[in-house]
């Protein structure tokens, strides 16, 4: 398994790659970009939401900086060492890995497609971030 | 963008790799599997299944999970991986960072039961590592 390595990993470059895909959901998720709508259709009130994502915050970036950091295995392993083409890798894998999938699982859920489109075009332009930010760095 | 290219993909793999994941999926998310639990947890009741639309929720299925295989079978290719067990890592990992962290970090904010997450998370691990072994053997 030569093509798992954390030694190809940049840690600055995943710590600012994670706070940048942090930083578009913040505001993705800001009630006064698409926080409210997501409540909405997610059934929760804004009272519950700010709760919500106050008590997840930490666990949020946990998550993140551990999808990033295998990012960068990938990336390295992959040559994608530029801007555009990290942004790139970032969306493929967001649209396909995470958004496809979303879908999948909440049309067996009947859950709303507004949910899934929010929650799933989130992730493809985080992880296009992320990557872009990564590529950037490797 | 070497990675994203057809060639190398060996199409009958990928073939095999769908369907024994989906058959995996099938398999999972029937009453021999964890139906009852998952059910029960995602707040899906018998009524709610019967209105779905099933030829949409099979079709998206399909979609999302050849497309999914189809990039597992690039980036195993990109990257070298060539025994199953390098299949059987490289999608357990995809499976979990990606499908199961978009579980946990979405379902979390909107304060779904853990239990979704984790029945969910475990399918998209064991389907992707399934595919992966798959792959890897051809």
């Amino acid at each position: 398994m030569a093509w798992f390595d954390l030694g190809d990993v940049t840690w600055v470059g995943v710590l600012v790659a994670s706070l940048a895909a942090f930083l578009v959901g913040f505001l993705w998720f800001h009630e006064r970009v698409l926080g409210a709508a997501w409540a909405r259709f997610a059934g929760l009130d804004l009272e519950q939401r700010r709760e919500a994502m106050a008590r997840r915050l930490v666990a949020g970036f946990a998550i993140t900086v551990a999808t990033v950091i295998f990012m960068n295995v990938l990336m390295a392993e992959l040559l994608v060492t530029t801007v555009v083409q990290g942004a790139l890798f970032g969306a493929v894998v967001g649209l396909v890995m995470r958004l496809l999938n979303q879908v999948f699982h909440d049309l067996f859920e009947d859950r709303p497609w507004g949910l899934t489109a929010i929650d799933g075009l989130h992730d493809v332009v985080a992880l296009a971030a992320a990557g872009a930010v990564l590529g950037a760095f490797l | 963008m070497d990675w994203l290219t057809f060639e190398g993909i060996n199409w009958l793999a990928v073939a095999i790799a769908f369907v024994a994941s989906f058959a995996f999926g099938w398999w999972y998310y029937s009453p021999a599997g964890v139906w009852k639990a998952w059910k029960r947890a995602a707040k899906v009741t018998d009524e709610s299944v019967q209105n779905a639309n099933m030829g949409v929720a099979f079709g998206g299925t399909i979609l999302a999970n050849v497309l999914g295989v189809i990039v597992l079978a690039m980036l195993m290719a990109a990257v070298g991986a060539e025994t199953w067990v390098d299949g059987l890592v490289l999608g357990a990992i995809i499976g979990l960072v990606y499908r199961g962290g978009a579980h946990a970090l979405h379902n979390g904010f909107a304060q779904r039961s853990p239990v979704v997450t984790v029945l969910d998370g475990i399918h998209d691990v064991v389907a992707l590592a399934i595919a992966g072994v798959i792959l890897g053997l051809f």
